[in-house]
C-alpha cells in the first residue's frame, strides 16, 4: 500500500467511524438525487407517452375552442369538450374527396374511473400510436353488437375483465355517484394489447351503444316516466346526433392545410381542425416554464444537498485537528490532508447517487402500477440514460468542488498548527 | 547528527521570536532531555527539527542534509524516513485499529517500509515484533478501540510507531505527562532501552526536572533559545 492508497483507506475509515452523519448526509444526497433524477424520468416519459399517443393522424376536429384543449379531450382523455358536434357536419366534411378516412370519437361517460368512447369500427383499422403502430388484439374481436365493448389493456387488467364479461356505464365521470346505465349493459368482446398511451385506459364502445344508453336521456338525465329497455332499442334506428370530435386520415398530405382551412371556415357550424403535431408542440410551449421550475426545484434541493455534507465536513474540521496533526508526524503531505477532504467528499456524493438510483429504481417499482393507475403514465424501467449519466455525472464534480472548500480549510489549518496537537 | 545554527522562528510575522538558537548539536545515537516551562517553545523546537515549520532564518541539517533547503514535499518525505514522533497523548488515530496505527508510517516511508520488511518479513509483522518489545499483548489487545486502552498502554503503541522501520532520531513530546509517576519510569526505561537498540538519537522534551537525571546530557530550552519568551 502506498500513500495514496493509504489517504483513501483512511477516509473510508474517518468517514466508517463517523457513520450516523456520514450515513445522514449520503441519504440527503440520495434523496435528492431521485427527486433529480425522478423528475426527469416523469418529464421525459410523460413526452414520450404524448408523442406517441397519436401518429399517422392528419386533422383532429372538435367544436370552436383551444387547440389544446381540443388535443387533450380527444386524445388524452384529460378534461371535457365545451360543445359537441353534429353528426351531419362529420358526415358532410368526412364525405370530401381528399378525405381518406375518418374517426368518429364520442365521450362522456365512463365506467369504474375509466373513459368511455363510442366510435365504430374504423377505429380499429385506422388509428395508429408510436411509430405508426396498428392496434392489436390480445384477445377477441371488434363490436359487432350495439352493445359490445372493447377494453383496452389497463383497463382489463386493473379490473380483471375477460372477454364476455358485462360492464355497465356510468354517465359522466365521476369514480362513483354518477347515474348508472344499468339497465343497458354491455359486454367485453375484446381486449387491445397495451400501447403505453391513454388507449389503455379506455372502454371502446360502439357509436349506437352510447346513443342507445342514452336514448331515454335528455340533458344529463334519465327522462322521467320514459323506459326503453336493451331489447326495445335494439329495434330502434341508432343513428347518433352528435359526437364530441373526429380523427381524420387525408388521401395526400398536401391537402392538411386546405382541408383544415375549409374545415375552420364552414358555415353551418364552428369547427376546429388542428394539426396533432403542432398542438402538441403548442402544448410542450404552455409545459416548458413549469418543467423549467421543477427543474429549477430539483437542482436547488441537489444543492441543498451538497451544503448538508458541506456542513459535515466542516463541523467535523475541528476535532480532526489531532488526526491531522499525527497523520503530518508520520509523513502525510498536505496534499494528502487536501485529498482526503476532497475523496470523503466523493465518497459521500458517490455513495449518496448510488443510493439515490437504487431508491428511484425502488420507488419506480412500487409507484409505477399507481402512477399508472391514476395518470396513465406507464414509466419504463430502461436503464440511466446518458443525459441521467451526464447529470449524475455533474452532481458527482460540483460534491467533488464543494469538497475543496473545507478540504483547503483543513490544509489552512493543518498548516498553521504543525505538529501541534490540540484538543 | 542534527545541527541547528543561528535560527529565528516565529509563529507569525507579527509576533516575537518564539524560537532564535544561535548554535545546537546533538550527536547520532546521543539522548537529549530538553527541559522548559510552559510556553517555553518546547514543541515548536520540535516542529522545527521535524521540519513541519521552518524557520526564518538559520539552518536545521539532520545528517547531512539541511532541511530548510528542501521543498515542502521533500521535507515531508525526509521527516517521516528520518523521525518517529511520540506526543504528549492522544497519538493514536482512534478509528484505526492499533496494528494499523503502528505501521502508518510504512505507508508514507517507503524506507521505513522497507526497513521493516528487511527486519521481520512484513510491516505488520515488525508492527507485532515492537508491540511485543513494548510489554503489550497484541492477542488481548487486539479488536479493542484504541481510545479504550490505557494512556500508558497508547504512549507504548506510540513508541512502536516511532520505532518502526528503524527511524534515525526519535521525537518525544512530554510523553510522559499523561502517566502517573511508577507507569512513567517505566515507561522511560523502555523507550530508552528501546532508542539505544537501534542507536537513534532521542530529543526528549519536558517541562517535568525530576525526568533529567535519566539522561546523560539534559539542557534547559532557555540554554540554546535565547529568544525571550513574549510570555
Ligand atoms: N500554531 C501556532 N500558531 C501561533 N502560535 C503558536 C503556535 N503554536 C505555538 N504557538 C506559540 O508559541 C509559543 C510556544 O509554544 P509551544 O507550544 O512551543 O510551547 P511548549 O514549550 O511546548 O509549551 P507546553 O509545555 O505547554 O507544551 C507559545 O507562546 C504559543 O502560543
Ligand atoms: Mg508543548
Amino acid at each position: 500500500m502506498n500513500s495514496a492508497s493509504a489517504i483513501v483507506s483512511l477516509s473510508v475509515k474517518s468517514l466508517a467511524n463517523r457513520r450516523v452523519t456520514a450515513g445522514l448526509t449520503v441519504f440527503a444526497i440520495a434523496l435528492s438525487v431521485m427527486l433529480l433524477l425522478g423528475v426527469e424520468k416523469v418529464r421525459t416519459e410523460a413526452k414520450a407517452s404524448f408523442s406517441n399517443t397519436i401518429s399517422g393522424t392528419d386533422l383532429i376536429v372538435g367544436a370552436r375552442s383551444g387547440g389544446i384543449q381540443l388535443l387533450l379531450y380527444s386524445v388524452f382523455r384529460i378534461g371535457n369538450a365545451t360543445n359537441n358536434i353534429s353528426w351531419k357536419s362529420y358526415k358532410k366534411i368526412t364525405d370530401a374527396p381528399y378525405v381518406e378516412w375518418a374517426i368518429p370519437l364520442s365521450l362522456g361517460d365512463s365506467h369504474r374511473g375509466f373513459r368511455v368512447l363510442g366510435t365504430n369500427n374504423d377505429y380499429f383499422k385506422y388509428y395508429r400510436y408510436g411509430r405508426k403502430q396498428n392496434l392489436q388484439f390480445v384477445d377477441g374481436k371488434e363490436f359487432q353488437d350495439i352493445f359490445d365493448a372493447v377494453l383496452g389493456a389497463d383497463v382489463a387488467e386493473s379490473l380483471g375483465y375477460r372477454v364476455d364479461d358485462p360492464i355497465t356505464v356510468t354517465h359522466g365521470l365521476g369514480q362513483t355517484g354518477g347515474i348508472n346505465h344499468k339497465d343497458k349493459p354491455f359486454q367485453v368482446v375484446g381486449i387491445l394489447a397495451r400501447t403505453g398511451t391513454p388507449l389503455d385506459r379506455t372502454i371502446h364502445v360502439s357509436l349506437q351503444g352510447t346513443e342507445a344508453i342514452h336514448i331515454d336521456w335528455r340533458g344529463g338525465s334519465p327522462l322521467p316516466g320514459m323506459k326503453v329497455t336493451a331489447e326495445e332499442v335494439r329495434q330502434l334506428k341508432l343513428n347518433p346526433k352528435t359526437i364530441t370530435a373526429f380523427l381524420i386520415g387525408l388521401e395526400s398530405k398536401l391537402s392538411i392545410f386546405k382541408a383544415q382551412r375549409q374545415i375552420n371556415q364552414y358555415r353551418k357550424e364552428p369547427l376546429l381542425a388542428i394539426l396533432p403535431g403542432v398542438a402538441l408542440q403548442e402544448l410542450w410551449d404552455l409545459m416548458g416554464t413549469a418543467e423549467a421550475a421543477l427543474g429549477v426545484i430539483s437542482l436547488l434541493v441537489v444543492g441543498t444537498s451538497l451544503l448538508v455534507m458541506l456542513a459535515m465536513l466542516f463541523s467535523s474540521l475541528n476535532e480532526r485537528r489531532r488526526e491531522m496533526a499525527i497523520l503530518r508526524s508520520v509523513g502525510a503531505r498536505m496534499t494528502h490532508i487536501f485529498s482526503m477532504l476532497v475523496i470523503e467528499a466523493g465518497l459521500l456524493v458517490g455513495a449518496g447517487i448510488i443510493v439515490g438510483v437504487a431508491l428511484l429504481y425502488a420507488g419506480l417499482f412500487i409507484l409505477q402500477p399507481v402512477i399508472n393507475a391514476k395518470f396513465g403514465l406507464f414509466l419504463s424501467f430502461d436503464i440511466i440514460t446518458l443525459r441521467d449519466g451526464l447529470i449524475l455525472l455533474g452532481i458527482f464534480v460540483a460534491g467533488l468542488l464543494s469538497g475543496a472548500i473545507p478540504a483547503y480549510h483543513a490544509y489552512r489549518q493543518s498548516l498553521s498548527d504543525g505538529m501541534i496537537i490540540r484538543v | 547528527m542534527i545541527e541547528l545554527q543561528s535560527i529565528i522562528f516565529r509563529w507569525r510575522p507579527s509576533d516575537c521570536p518564539t524560537l532564535h538558537i544561535p548554535q545546537f548539536e546533538v550527536p547520532q545515537g546521543e539522548s537529549v532531555f530538553i527541559s522548559g516551562p510552559s510556553g517555553s517553545g518546547k514543541t515548536t523546537l520540535l516542529n522545527l527539527l521535524g521540519g513541519v515549520v521552518v524557520p526564518e532564518e538559520g539552518k536545521v541539517t539532520i545528517g547531512d542534509q539541511d532541511i530548510t533547503a528542501l521543498s515542502n514535499q521533500a521535507r515531508d518525505t525526509f521527516r517521516v524516513d528520518n523521525i518517529g514522533f511520540i506526543f504528549q497523548q492522544f497519538n493514536l488515530i482512534p478509528f484505526l485499529s492499533i496494528l494499523e496505527n503502528v505501521t502508518l508510517p510504512g505507508h508514507f516511508s517507503s524506507q521505513r517500509r522497507q526497513n521493516s520488511i528487511e527486519r521481520s518479513g512484513s510491516l505488520e509483522a515488525d508492527a507485532k515484533r515492537l508491540l511485543a518489545h513494548m510489554d503489550l499483548d497484541l492477542n488481548e489487545l487486539e479488536g479493542r478501540a484504541v481510545s479504550l486502552m490505557s494512556t500508558g498502554q497508547q504512549q507504548r503503541v506510540a513508541v512502536a510507531r516511532a520505532l518502526l522501520g528503524a527511524p534515525r532520531i526519535i521525537i518525544a513530546d512530554e510523553p510522559t505527562s499523561a502517566l502517573d509517576t511508577d507507569t512513567r519510569m517505566a515507561f522511560l526505561d523502555l523507550l530508552s532501552k528501546e532508542v539505544e537498540a537501534v542507536n537513534a538519537t532521542l530529543i526528549f522534551v519536558s517541562h517535568d526536572q525530576s525526568l533529567a537525571s535519566r539522561f546523560k546530557r539534559s539542557i534547559p530550552l532557555e540554554d540554546i533559545n535565547t529568544a525571550k519568551g513574549h510570555q
